[in-house]
């Protein structure tokens, strides 16, 4: 038997990926559903997650030093930067000085933690 | 980790290719050229044709060395800086030496001097140019500018036989390295007290204030060394060496003298301006002082010149007045104009170059006056050419023309953008005075075109001997380079903008160096911003800027920071959305920009009622596009023209907008998972205990 040319073309077809999260305890994080031409995105579905938790909406309520902890939550792999920056952004609008020794501690903390 | 450092060197090196590049071929010129010349079985060529060819070939080379490296580096600890802007000011100067290469020649070949070494001093003179276009030290500056010198000495007394040139060369060496001497002088008065030569660092000292007695020294020092590029660019009251200099010197080495370093020695003495520019007041007035001292001189002086070559150079103090008047002012728009003004000088002086060679070129032939070089040529030998050749007549008038400034060419346009930037920056005396000066320089202009046109002497020319020169000339490269030169000079007045576009990219990159004070500039230059968009108020929080517009201009000033050249705001950092529930304009809308350029940020507020819009950015800045979804998502406010306005953080079927002040903490639904229904359903929400607000001081 003959094969006709025709039979021989392969029909090419888009691959869909979901592409993350990583792993099932982050929960919240970015997810790519991914249409894929060999290696080519060709079109990308993204799903940023519903991380919003009014923590903006939670600290108009209180007092700057009582909103600190709501910080550690926003990223629980460096929650000390995370507190870092806020705690920059309060001194700047207070125009607050802090001690030295303080400045010390606080970045060896943001280094490390 | 000493090898790593090597390593960083080599890489910081790639951007000084093309002047690596240059240096080889100067030597391997030179020793190549010296065994061709002895060599007995050749029989002792002459070989000057294949030397302009050589030349040529390696400046072509290295102007696209140049083109091609597009890396930005420095080298031997600040020493030398290759930046953006050095590249194409490099760039166009290579350019103009390959031009005035072609026109050399035949200026070369008239004087009878047939030596190769002549253009290997043009090359190591081109060499030291560029490393100045680069170099952001004094220390740098002060070498390059002795080997530069050095070269032109040689270049000045290059016909041996003639007593000029001998003459011009050693006045010129002896006002040189007099020069030289104040030069280092005001360098030692300010390493002496600040300790340091380098503008890198000298910027970041000098932007805080002196003491007292500092302050005048360093002064000193400042005043010292501005001199000596007054007096190297020849403008006056230092202007005395450079008439007797270029009369004496060959026709060829006055042609390098008068437009060679003009393109460095600016850019060099742009940067060291914007270093003491903020520092000392005095400096600006010096300059300005100095330009319209210029420019009264060169007219002034010029009327009584009967000598050809000295008319040209009084006029060229008078275009140098121009320049240096501009730099008093050191901001972004003037230092463009200089550098637009400087293309143009040195297009038209090309020009009259190439005329002035073809010129000289007619004078031989027809046996007018015998040995080039050894008389002078005056005015007087213009007289009625007309009629010996139209179109080289007519040529003249064009360069002339634009020379002076009168419209339909490129030199009206690039003096009326130096006086615009004077009267803008309110020194409405000085330009007046400007004008009023140029108009009397007008006058000997239109006397040479007099000479040429109306004025017969008893016409020694022959028909004969004339019509052979007109065959023999008009097909020459520099009638190629007459053409395209003329043709410019109407081009860049209908269409300045790629000009100008090149320039404002030249001044940016000379602040390169200049980051430090950015914050200072930058508002100066936001002022400026105010002229073209309508801003309602700055504000100055925690050295961060504020601009307030209304929503209508919003869209035109976010492209104008985006794409304008002097602010290049590329990056949309946040917008955010605030409530401020009691005011007239209950929301308002804040953008957050970033310069990565610059280094600096900028804020923008809008604000709006809760009926009213804002446009929408997002065919401007592509990230645009979620940002404000996340506004409309919490705060209600709507984007006009946005492509996909929908909800992004909150959950399918969420109702009201939960940024808002008047949105409770607890919300109004609640979730949960229906066990009958197997689904989860939202339901009003009950608190089983009363919400406790904790709004007393802190615990402890």
């Amino acid at each position: 038997m003959v094969l006709k040319k025709k039979e021989l073309v392969r029909e090419l077809k888009n691959f869909t990926i979901n592409f993350g999260p990583q792993h099932p305890a982050a929960h919240g994080v970015l997810r790519l559903i991914l249409e894929l031409d060999g290696e080519v995105i060709r079109r990308a579905d993204p799903h940023i997650g519903l991380l919003h938790r009014g923590t903006e909406k939670l600290i108009e309520q209180k007092t700057y030093i009582q909103a600190l902890p709501y910080f550690d939550r926003l990223d629980y792999v460096s929650m000390m930067a995370q507190e870092h920056t806020y705690s920059l952004a309060v001194e700047k609008i207070g125009q607050i000085k802090i001690p030295l020794r303080a400045q010390y501690i606080r970045v060896l903390f943001f280094r490390d933690y | 980790m000493n090898l790593f450092l090597v390593f960083m060197d080599l890489v910081l090196l790639q951007s000084f290719i093309p002047e690596i590049f240059l240096s080889l071929c100067i030597l391997s010129q030179l020793v190549f050229n010296a065994y061709l010349i002895n060599n007995l079985n050749l029989n002792f060529p002459v070989i000057d044709k294949e030397t302009l060819s050589q030349t040529f070939f390696f400046l072509t080379c290295l102007f696209l060395l140049l083109l091609n490296s597009k890396i930005e580096g420095c080298f031997s600890n600040f020493l030398f800086i290759n930046d953006n802007g050095s590249r194409l000011v490099k760039l166009l100067f290579v350019f103009s030496c390959l031009s005035i290469l072609l026109v050399l020649f035949r200026s070369f070949k008239l004087q009878k001097l047939n030596f190769f070494e002549y253009f290997n001093l043009f090359l190591l003179s081109i060499f030291s140019l560029l490393l100045l276009i680069s170099s952001s030290d004094m220390m740098s500056a002060y070498l390059v500018i002795e080997m530069q010198a050095l070269a032109f000495y040689i270049l000045a007394s290059f016909k041996r036989d003639s007593s000029f040139s001998t003459e011009s060369g050693l006045k010129y060496f002896i006002s040189g390295s007099f020069i030289s001497g104040i030069f280092l002088f005001g360098c030692s008065l300010i390493y002496g007290s600040l300790g340091t030569l380098n503008f890198q660092n000298l910027s970041l000292l000098l932007s805080f204030p002196l003491e007292q007695d500092l302050y005048y020294i360093v002064l000193t020092g400042a005043i010292f060394i501005t001199i000596t590029f007054l007096f190297k660019l020849s403008a006056a009251p230092f202007h005395f060496w450079s008439p007797d200099v270029y009369e004496g010197a060959p026709l060829s080495s006055t042609i390098v003298f008068s437009i060679l370093p003009k393109f460095a020695l600016f850019s060099f003495f742009i940067k060291w301006i914007s270093v003491v520019y903020d520092s000392f007041s005095e400096i600006s007035q010096i300059l300005l002082l100095s330009g319209i001292l210029s420019i009264a001189i060169g007219a002034f002086f010029a009327i009584r010149q009967k000598r050809l070559k000295r008319l040209m150079i009084y006029s060229s103090i008078a275009q140098i007045g121009f320049l240096v008047s501009a730099l008093s002012i050191n901001t972004v728009n003037s230092i463009a104009s200089i550098y637009f003004f400087l293309i143009i000088y040195i297009l038209t002086s090309i020009l009259l170059w190439t005329n002035f060679s073809i010129f000289y070129g007619f004078q031989e032939r027809t046996n007018l006056f015998n040995g080039v070089n050894s008389t002078p040529l005056y005015l007087s030998n213009l007289s009625n050419f007309f009629k010996s050749n139209k179109l080289w007549s007519f040529s003249f008038i064009i360069i002339f023309f634009s020379v002076a400034g009168i419209p339909p060419l490129s030199g009206f346009l690039s003096k009326i953008f130096i006086l615009f930037g004077l009267i803008e920056s309110n020194q409405i005396i000085g330009s007046l005075v400007i004008i009023l000066v140029s108009a009397v320089s007008v006058f000997y202009y239109l006397r040479v075109l007099k000479i040429i046109f109306f004025e017969s002497k008893d016409n020694k020319l022959n028909n004969e001997s004339t019509q052979i020169v007109f065959n023999s000339a008009f097909f020459d490269i520099e009638c190629l380079i007459l053409a395209t030169g003329l043709f410019l000079l109407f081009f860049f007045f209908f269409f300045p903008s790629y000009l100008l576009l090149i320039c404002n990219n030249i001044a940016l990159g000379s602040f390169f160096f200049n980051i430090v004070n950015m914050s200072l500039k930058q508002i100066k230059q936001l002022q400026e911003l105010s002229s073209i968009v309508p801003v309602l108020t700055y504000q100055q929080l925690n050295d961060e800027t504020i601009l307030v517009v209304k929503p209508n201009d919003l869209l035109f000033l976010l492209n104008v920071l985006k794409n304008h050249v002097g602010y290049q705001y590329k990056m949309l950092s946040c917008v955010s959305g605030v409530d401020l529930l009691s005011k007239q304009y209950r929301f308002s809308v804040v953008y957050d920009l970033l310069s990565l350029r610059f280094n600096s940020r900028l804020r923008i507020k809008v604000f709006v009622d809760e009926v009213s819009f804002v446009p929408s950015c997002m065919n401007i800045f592509i990230n645009a596009d979620w940002w404000e979804r996340e506004v409309w998502d919490m705060y209600g406010i709507y984007f006009d023209k946005h492509k996909d306005l929908r909800r992004i953080l909150t959950d399918y079927g969420f109702e009201g907008y939960p940024m808002r002040k008047d949105f409770p903490l607890q919300g109004f639904a609640e979730l949960r998972y229906d066990e009958s229904k197997k689904r989860i359903v939202a339901e009003p929400i009950e608190l089983t205990q009363e919400f406790r607000s904790f709004s007393f001081e802190t615990p402890w």
